[in-house]
């Protein structure tokens, strides 16, 4: 559905952040060889989700400062994600994890100022889909934060318990991913009024 | 289960993880829901302003069309009130001179017809050069606007002058007649219906600025009338004058003083792309 042109940019990385997703859950509660290494897992979906979701913003923001941001904080990222790579097999690291929530956090907060500081003629409504992909996103991180912060200081048992909250957080966000890409669908497949009308006092009329 | 546990005082990392995220999850929500009200605000404002701005041009180009319609029925009662007898009465002459044989009474009837055919000729003149004035097209805005002034101090009843200080190049000749036109109408509305006594306009130029200034001891206008005038039914006259302006990309400004009552009217153009040689060809 969404691999097809959009008008938005990154929607197709939505989606494959959400396929990603998918296949990352269902491979760990279906596979034996992935619930042993779920530590490993869980590190490398923890990067392709940075990757992803930063993309996406790379993608939907305009301000040629942030993209540069993210660009310089990502090849940061990447470089703190090699330097740890001794532990990833080991155990959740809950540094690259918290350093992953906190850009995507950051970058849906200024998703939102830029939209604010747009023109009145620019402004979108809140049923826009580009605008319910980050609302999902900012929730995601939202109830995931504090969990990434203290994974390290949870037990097996703890983490087991509380990884609730992430499931729970991913059918939310889901949930709101596939609101927003119902509405992109039904949004392009009205026609607009206009395409029917002319507008006799444009003043290109004139 | 694990709210039961988080809750639990003896476990400091759960409860930093339950009240955290309950912290962040609220935060969130309120975040969501003001920029939800913002966006929503800010849309209403959109769509106000549209329909304000579609309504303006509905009463513009009602305005227009009412004048065109109106400008057609004077034309017309003009042509048939005026011209129209006066033929008639050449036609009676001329005919007289199948039934009178009289070659005296013939070349009076002649000569009378010829008398009547003339004064067809200047009325026919006169509704031409109300459409087009003859001095505009000819001479320029200056001209123009100087004829109309000595026509109006010639009357005696008020003192009109005007001085373009910096006209050295004419504009295009269309943007010359919409000029020429915003001011015909002001100085009606002044002769209408601010019973002043003299009437001073003045012409400059700033950077790529036009500035047409008049100014009155009558009563006038201030901004705030001229745009409740504008957006109410009556004030067709000023309507026409918005129009016009939006053709020119001009404003115009009403502005009163302690001492006298004064218009501004200041238009603004391009004039790198507007002049042209002076010339009287258009």
């Amino acid at each position: 559905m969404c691999c097809s042109k959009t008008h938005i940019k990154g929607f197709w990385v939505i989606f494959f952040y959400s396929i990603a997703s998918f296949i990352s859950d269902g491979f760990l509660a279906n596979s034996g060889w992935a619930a042993e290494h779920k530590f490993f897992l869980w590190n490398i979906f923890t990067l392709v989700e940075y990757s992803l979701l930063s993309y996406f913003f790379y993608l939907t923001i305009k301000l040629r400062i942030i993209r540069l941001a993210i660009v310089v904080i990502s090849i940061i990222y990447f470089i703190l994600f090699l330097s740890l790579n001794k532990t990833i097999h080991d155990q959740f690291n809950s540094f690259l994890s918290f350093f992953s929530q906190v850009v995507i956090l950051a970058l849906c907060l200024i998703y939102f100022i830029s939209r604010m500081k747009q023109p009145v003629e620019d402004s979108i409504d809140i049923f826009n889909p580009e605008f319910i992909i980050v609302i999902a996103l900012l929730l995601y991180v939202a109830c995931t934060l504090f969990l990434f912060i203290i994974a390290n200081h949870l037990s097996v048992k703890e983490m087991n318990d509380y990884w609730i909250i992430t499931n729970y957080s991913n059918i939310l966000t889901n949930i709101l991913f596939s609101t927003a890409f119902i509405l992109y669908r039904s949004q392009n497949k009205k026609p607009t009024p206009e395409s029917h009308t002319v507008d006799f006092t444009s003043s290109n009329e004139r | 289960m694990v709210l039961l546990q988080a809750l639990s005082p003896d476990n400091n990392i759960s409860m930093v993880l339950f009240f955290g995220t309950i912290g962040m999850l609220a935060l969130t929500i309120g975040l969501i829901v003001f920029i939800s009200f913002h966006q929503r605000k800010v849309i209403r404002y959109q769509q106000q302003l549209q329909r304000m701005e579609q309504d303006q041009q509905k009463t513009l180009l009602n305005a227009s069309i009412r004048l065109q319609e109106e400008e057609r029925q004077r034309i017309a009662a003009d042509l048939h009130d005026d011209a129209g007898p006066l033929l008639a009465t050449a036609r009676l002459y001329l005919n007289e001179n199948f039934v009178n044989l009289d070659k005296q009474t013939q070349l009076q009837s002649i000569y009378n017809a010829k008398q009547i055919i003339d004064d067809t000729i200047q009325l026919i003149r006169n509704i031409s050069h109300s459409l087009m004035p003859p001095t505009l097209k000819n001479f320029g805005l200056e001209s123009a606007v100087n004829d109309l002034f000595q026509k109006i101090s010639g009357s005696g009843s008020m003192n009109a002058s005007s001085r373009f200080h910096d006209y050295r190049e004419r504009l295009k000749a269309e943007n010359e007649l919409i000029i020429f036109r915003i001011i015909q109408e002001l100085i009606n509305n002044i002769l209408k219906h601010s019973n002043a006594s003299f009437i001073h306009l003045t012409q400059n130029t700033s950077g790529q600025r036009f500035f047409i200034r008049l100014h009155h001891d009558g009563r006038g206008l201030t901004q705030t009338d001229f745009e409740k005038l504008g957006k109410s039914n009556v004030g067709l006259g000023l309507k026409n004058i918005q129009s016009r302006l939006k053709v020119l990309q001009g404003k115009i400004f009403f502005e009163k003083d302690m001492s006298q009552t004064y218009y501004k009217v200041t238009i603004e153009m391009n004039r790198e792309d507007e002049l042209k040689p002076a010339n009287g060809t258009n």
